[in-house]
């Protein structure tokens, strides 16, 4: 018995041997590496300086572009988060209907999710762009000024935000999925009762569907958080440093001015960033999570 | 019933229009790849172009070798697809067919790992693959993905071998077979949905992903074509007829591979959201 | 008879050569055809070029020399020579010039007194200008010569004649829309390291020109600033920051209307407007409008080998080569470069050897809006003995929209960022 008990032990190992290594060498080391780097100054081809918390002070009392950032990339999640869920969601509310060419629609909206996110910010910046872009001439056309999207930093932002969003075709499936799979029972038996689409809504579906929603709230979260494309190729972090989002800095930073200690510390703080806001979405979502059984 | 078949109308009303504004930034690719810089740059913007201009794709090609790029691309994604299908398969297997010491533990620190953001790890990342003499090329973007493939990964794949029943384990095991038998030739053509979708992701993942070629891959002949396209913009930014082209061609594979296969992927996602 | 064969089995060393492109493939090219004469004309060493864009070429060098990786020589980016050669990164290359023919002073780049490098062409500032349009208002093209510059103001009156709204009003008319302009004036180039020149023409400067002082404080050079930005906020004749960040390149902004005038390098010529000219570009060449002083700056890309070669001697051989301006002839006649040595702008006869060529204007506009300019008139950009100008810059830059873009004054600007920046300059300057 235990030497068939050890054999299994045995082969488990070996078959999770690769992740394991993947945890040691992807997740854990390199977390140690980004504390342990966070302490140093290391600069190009020198080598690394402890420095204690010099980094840390740097960050909070000379560091120019670091609250810019910060602002900036809680805008952007919470910007594209907040408007995305409702899109997506309002999306699937749509498709759930009967509507004719359903596939067909679902596969247009689902589309720009797998558009590599550099060649959607090239049409997209082009799309903005105050003379010659087609927004502005549409806007043109009812009589609404100019907007200086991309060049203005208060619409960059949303800018971004709004060709992010394009994007989100998966959370469209993925609700829409979620409605599908809401029992004709529970909605029929509101309607006995007198209930009318509102209440539909409010009583059976949303609540059935409150886990999924978090869980990918959640995952959009964390994503957008982590933004890194549209201000690499386009905005450079400009105008003004308005979208100026953590990981373009750290790497900039890092690849660009070659501070890897500095990058580092930088990126503790974000991590232990996402870390709470994870935590904060899990513990408030108590609040209106609603499983079912209950 | 009338009242029902007014909103159906409606909604598919609503649905139709954004769904050509959704389309539309796909259509304004396309249509400028074939103008002329002139006719891009003109206000009023016109819809169509006076001509097909292709030779703005056979320019574009002399600067922007999409053919090496492609290669490129493909020979970090697609060994690292298999990367990824083959190691987070086998821990999934450990994790839902077999007993063993620290079971629980090692399952919550996977699952753990999942919501580690992967950006925050970059630099020191980077700064080991220097110390162990492998600062750039192929190998630092293909490695990762054989060691265990991302705990998201293994996650869904466990979720759905702990609904194949243990039985067929038992039976094979009387026939003889040991875990990698059961593993490869029982389970997997069981969850081979799961695994197409898997791989799916996986391949639209490395297709365009920007920021790790950006940090190892320094040598022109070896960019991907997201990096390639980067570059391409960073270097020729007002050449949009040219630009625009290269972004048709690098938007175009996703498209075609998203067409072929529709149902894995609409049913992949299904998946990874629903996480039931 | 064995020196024969061990010279037949010597495969020729390899050396890789990094430099950047702008805007168009000719560049890259034209620099490949020049590499392929080279590794034909010998078979000792055989050069491998990287063409890099230009934006991002600072990072792509860091991250190479992050990663140990750097190429044997490269086309140096100017904000980062004086750097790579304080942190010991560069071979010394100046036995390559005999003491006697060595490169124009201007273009001499020096960490602590002594040179490390040379600029490979030298390039300046200059105004362009479409001159159907001018034609067409009736009014007098730009001064050729610096004696005869614009004052700001003559600037901005000419600049006000030729904008346009889609009305056809003029900036001067009644009734002109600004949020809908299809003629653009004139637009100085608000571009990170070009915009300082108007602080040095109006007496002050970004610093000192031993690099021991900012100046960039001076009351002069907060007016300065603060008149350029109000090209865009006042008198409503230069694009908006991100406006001009979308416009295609020169010669197409200039062929299209979009501008009347625009500042911008001597490259332009070679680079840009040549590309246009059979489209019938019309552009002529003048000097920047002054303040109090009639300037210009002047620069250029030095050449690096890096130290960590593996190939020093074929390194340097092909850096002599490349740099010789017998075989960057071709560039030079293009229009992309200008020389570098004395000896080609003593007389007239040499003047006109390298440029009276099309697609540089008439020898005659040519000489005094350009060369004579450049004599005698041109300051240099600070990179040239400030060691770490771009950090400098990452300073300056950091909110400078709000100042281009009207949503703080110049002065307030410069008087929030003045601690960090004297930091950082006591920190970098020449002891």
């Amino acid at each position: 018995m235990n030497r068939a008990r050890s054999k299994n032990a045995l082969a488990a190992y070996l078959f999770l041997a690769p992740a394991l290594l993947g945890l040691i060498l992807y997740t854990f080391l390199p977390i140690l590496g980004v504390v342990g780097m966070s302490f140093t100054q290391w600069d190009a081809l020198k080598a690394p300086v402890y420095i204690g918390l010099g980094n840390f002070r740097e960050i909070f009392t000379e560091d120019m572009f670091f609250p810019k950032s910060v602002v900036a990339t809680l805008y952007f999640a919470a910007f594209t988060v907040v408007l995305g869920t409702i899109y997506a969601f309002i999306m699937a509310l749509l498709l759930n209907r009967n509507v004719a060419g359903r596939g067909a629609l679902r596969s247009i909206f689902f589309l720009p999710y797998i558009v590599p996110s550099i060649g959607a910010a090239i049409v997209w910046a082009w799309m903005y762009e105050s003379n010659f872009g087609v927004f502005n001439y549409a806007l043109g056309l009812v009589g609404i000024g100019k907007i200086r999207w991309l060049g203005d930093n208060l619409t960059a932002t949303p800018a971004l935000g709004i060709m992010t969003i394009w994007s989100f075709g998966n959370f469209i499936v993925i609700y829409l999925a979620g409605l599908q799979g809401i029992p004709r029972t529970y909605l029929e038996a509101v309607e006995i009762d007198g209930g009318n689409a509102w209440h539909k809504f409010r009583h059976i579906t949303l609540p059935l569907l409150s886990p999924v929603i978090l869980f990918n709230v959640l995952m959009s979260v964390v994503a957008n958080l982590q933004i890194f494309v549209p201000a690499q190729a386009i905005t450079r972090g400009g105008p003004n440093s308005s979208t100026l989002y953590m990981v373009y800095y750290i790497f900039r930073t890092g690849f660009q001015n070659n501070r890897f200690g500095y990058s580092a510390a930088i990126s503790l703080l974000f991590f232990a960033f996402i870390a709470a806001v994870t935590a904060i979405i899990f513990v408030t979502s108590r609040k209106w999570m609603f499983y079912e059984g209950e | 019933m009338m009242k029902l078949r007014r909103y159906d109308y409606l909604s598919t009303a609503i649905l139709v229009v954004l769904g050509l504004a959704c389309i539309f930034p796909f259509f304004w690719m396309l249509r400028s790849s074939f103008m002329s810089n002139v006719e891009i740059y003109g206000y009023p913007p016109k819809l169509l172009p006076k001509t097909l201009r292709f030779d703005n794709y056979t320019s574009a090609l002399t600067i922007f070798p999409f053919g090496r790029y492609l290669l490129n691309t493909l020979t970090i994604t697609i060994p690292s697809v298999f990367g990824i299908l083959l190691t987070s398969t086998m821990a999934a297997y450990a994790l839902s067919r077999i007993e063993f010491p620290f079971k629980k533990i090692i399952f919550a620190l996977v699952i753990a790992s999942m919501l580690m953001p992967g950006t925050v790890t970059i630099i020191p990342i980077f700064k080991a693959w220097v110390a162990v003499g492998i600062p750039s090329g192929f190998i630092p973007l293909i490695f990762p993905a054989f060691l265990g493939g991302g705990a998201f990964n293994i996650f869904l794949c466990r979720q759905f071998l702990m609904g194949i029943p243990k039985e067929l384990d038992e039976a094979a095991r009387i026939d003889g077979a040991g875990h990698v038998r059961i593993l490869m030739q029982v389970l997997v053509p069981l969850i081979k949905p799961v695994l197409i979708s898997i791989g799916l992701f996986a391949f639209i993942l490395y297709w365009n992903d920007l920021i790790g070629p950006l940090i190892y891959i320094s040598r022109n002949d070896q960019n991907t074509i997201a990096q390639g396209l980067a570059n391409f913009r960073a270097g020729y930014g007002t050449d949009y007829k040219a630009i625009m082209a290269a972004s048709c061609m690098s938007v175009g594979p996703a498209v075609l591979m998203y067409f072929a296969g529709q149902k894995y992927f609409i049913e992949g996602i299904v998946l990874s959201g629903l996480k039931s | 008879m064995m020196a024969t064969v061990g010279f037949v089995f010597a495969a020729p060393t390899e050396v890789t050569y990094m430099c950047w492109y702008n805007t168009t493939q000719s560049e890259a090219q034209g620099n490949q055809a020049l590499i392929d004469k080279y590794n034909a004309s010998q078979d000792k060493v055989h050069v491998t070029m990287m063409a890099i864009p230009r934006d991002g070429y600072e990072t792509k060098v860091n991250t190479m020399a992050a990663a140990g990786q750097l190429p044997d020589c490269t086309q140096l980016s100017e904000a980062m020579a004086i750097q790579f050669a304080a942190d010991n990164l560069l071979a010394d290359v100046s036995a390559m010039y005999p003491k006697d023919a060595a490169p124009l002073k201007s273009l001499t780049f020096t960490y602590n007194g002594k040179p490390i490098g040379y600029s490979s062409g030298d390039e300046v500032l200059l105004l362009y200008y479409n001159k159907k349009l001018f034609d067409a208002a009736k009014l007098p093209y730009p001064p050729a010569s610096a004696n005869k510059a614009w004052t700001w103001q003559q600037f901005i009156d000419a600049a006000k004649k030729l904008t346009k709204d889609k009305n056809g009003k003029t900036a001067n008319d009644a009734g002109f829309d600004p949020k809908n302009i299809i003629t653009y004036g004139a637009d100085f180039n608000r571009l990170w390291w070009m915009w300082p020149i108007v602080c040095y023409s109006n007496g002050g400067g970004l610093m000192s020109p031993d690099g021991k002082e900012l100046w960039i404080n001076k009351p002069e050079s907060i007016e300065a600033m603060q008149k350029l930005a109000d090209l865009y906020i006042k008198e409503k004749v230069a694009p908006s920051p991100a406006d001009w960040s979308a416009m295609p390149s020169l010669d197409l902004t200039l062929l299209s209307n979009k501008v009347a005038m625009a500042v911008s390098g001597q490259w332009e010529m070679g680079v840009s407007l040549n590309n246009s000219l059979k489209d019938g570009l019309e552009y002529g060449v003048g000097v920047l409008p002054k303040f109090k002083k009639a300037v210009t700056y002047n620069t250029g890309a030095p050449y690096g080998i890096f130290k960590t070669t593996k190939n020093l001697a074929a390194s340097m051989d092909f850096i002599k080569w490349w740099s010789a301006e017998e075989n960057q002839w071709g560039n030079i006649t293009n229009g992309i470069l200008m020389p570098v040595m004395a000896k080609w702008y003593a007389n007239e006869a040499a003047m006109r050897q390298w440029a009276d060529h099309p697609p540089r204007p008439p020898f005659a506009m040519y000489k005094t809006a350009v060369i004579d300019y450049a004599m005698n008139n041109a300051v240099q950009v600070p990179w040239y003995y400030f060691n770490g100008y771009t950090g400098l810059n990452d300073i300056l830059d950091s909110g400078i929209d709000a100042v281009w873009n009207g949503q703080t004054t110049a002065k307030a600007y410069i008087a929030s960022i003045m601690p960090q920046l004297q930091k950082y300059f006591d920190e970098h300057k020449a002891k």
